[in-house]
């Protein structure tokens, strides 16, 4: 197994990510978001990205959160569970006229059917029946299919040209811990990523983790950044 | 949420096992097997089980598994991925009573049995996947292209109870395994009715790092403490 490409810089681990491109990013209320490597994005000035992520809402104060990519222009398409919820300040979201407006287009998804997908994209699965949206407007145009007495629907698999996950601790190969609920859609994404960053705390030497309590086998990562110490 | 119940008596964990169950067993080439629980089964007799689980094999050590289960009569049916020994000069029970058409088999391939038992225990129905395709595994079963791949469909499986071995638990039934014996045991946690657990010590609540904990607690139903 190829040791992995521990990057300098956000810029360095964020390269290669061109126009078109379908970016996940994990992370949940601005916890557990890369926000390092969503920063670099962001100042790529790319276009017509496709998002997939848990929201692109920016309640939490001072937290990153996956709008700031919609606001700068860069997306096309969101897929996710909450594009909006309001302002911090109240009121519209900026990213949410731009929803309104059909600049930038949304595919909404229930967000347990959004896990998911993710996680059948990183483990081969192309498409599953769930009962969740059954009789909701969730199901329109999707087919439908009775397993043991109740209606479920068809979902296909998400994958990704890149995934921004944000993890605690990582060894040099690639295995990594994540921290309490940050770990939220950041687990699922790293499997589910042609290329997958990995933005963390620390960088440990390969066996100073602890085998039983590594969340995501190094297999699934390619590049490694540290970020800052605050 | 309702606390598991611990016992200090296998037989009184597996109590009420009725004729006819279906019964997932974790555990891959005698690692992470509840052996207890097992022996437990065996001793109370219940008959026409299904058992669920990655291999139906005896071995010549003598260590405690499914196949064991076959040998004293108790298998109807075994949904798994190696159902018989490798070697052809060993003929387990198991392969022996399938033959004889005492016995029904389905023979799973491992990573389908796995997710089928995943998707059990997540509440997904059923699955496309491509393992199998062009083999006689997908024999009977729908077809379907994805993203221009065959994929074929597959259910996923639940049971009456499982049997799953972890290292610890906590009174709260929060589990964390010991390396390899984690392997289909937090999946079949999941997806029984009833999971029954075999551990090697309870330790109190608060304990247990929560960052190392693989199966949360409101899988567990009932928790035996092994002697020590």
């Amino acid at each position: 197994m190829a040791r992995k490409v521990i990057c300098a810089s956000f810029a360095e681990a964020v390269a290669g990510i061109s126009d078109g491109a379908t970016v996940m990013i994990g992370g949940f209320a601005g916890y557990g978001v890369a926000r390092g490597l969503m920063e670099a994005l962001r100042d790529r000035n790319l276009k017509d990205l496709t998002l997939i992520c848990n929201d692109t809402t920016n309640l939490a104060a001072g937290k990153p959160s996956p709008s700031m990519l919609v606001e700068s222009g860069c997306v096309r398409k969101v897929i996710c569970s909450f594009p909006v919820a309001g302002s911090a300040s109240g009121g519209q979201a900026p990213a949410e006229a731009l929803y309104r407006s059909g600049q930038v287009e949304v595919e909404l998804v229930p967000q347990g059917t959004l896990a998911e997908r993710i996680r059948c994209g990183g483990a081969g699965i192309p498409a599953f029946y769930t009962p969740t949206g059954a009789g909701t407007p969730f199901a329109a145009g999707k087919e439908i299919r009775v397993i043991d007495g109740e209606e479920q629907l068809l979902e296909t698999a998400l994958t990704a040209d890149f995934g921004l996950v944000r993890a605690e601790t990582a060894d040099t190969l690639g295995n990594l811990i994540y921290r309490r609920t940050s770990r939220n859609f950041n687990p699922l994404v790293a499997t589910a990523a042609r290329i997958t960053i990995a933005e963390v705390a620390r960088i440990v030497p390969a066996g100073d983790l602890i085998p039983d309590m590594v969340h995501t086998p190094g297999i699934y990562v390619d590049r490694i950044v540290q970020r800052p110490t605050a | 949420m309702a606390r598991p119940v611990i016992y200090h008596d296998a037989n009184a964990a597996v109590a009420g096992i009725p004729d006819g169950a279906s019964i997932m067993v974790g555990g891959f080439a005698a690692r992470g097997v509840a052996t207890d629980l097992l022996v437990a089964l065996m001793a109370a007799g219940p008959k026409n089980l299904t058992i669920i689980a990655n291999g139906m094999q005896e071995r010549a050590d003598g260590s405690i598994d499914t196949g064991l289960l076959a040998k004293n009569g108790q298998v109807g049916k075994a949904i798994v991925s190696f159902p018989v020994t490798m070697a052809s000069s060993r003929v387990n029970s198991f392969e022996q009573q399938v033959r004889a058409g005492l016995a029904a088999l389905e023979t799973v391939p491992q990573g389908t049995l796995a997710e089928r038992i995943r998707a059990g225990g997540a509440g997904i129905g059923a699955f496309f996947t491509p393992t199998g395709v062009g083999t006689p595994f997908a024999e009977g079963k729908e077809h379907r292209d994805f993203n221009g791949e065959t994929s074929i469909l597959e259910y996923g499986l639940r049971a009456d109870y499982a049997f799953v071995r972890a290292h610890q638990a906590d009174e709260l039934g929060n589990l964390v395994y010991r390396v390899t014996a984690r392997n289909f045991n937090p999946i079949m946690a999941a997806a029984a009715t009833i999971t029954i657990v075999e551990v090697d010590e309870v330790v109190p609540i608060g304990t247990l790092d929560p960052e190392g904990i693989v199966t949360p607690g409101i899988y567990v139903d009932r928790i035996f403490v092994k002697g020590r």
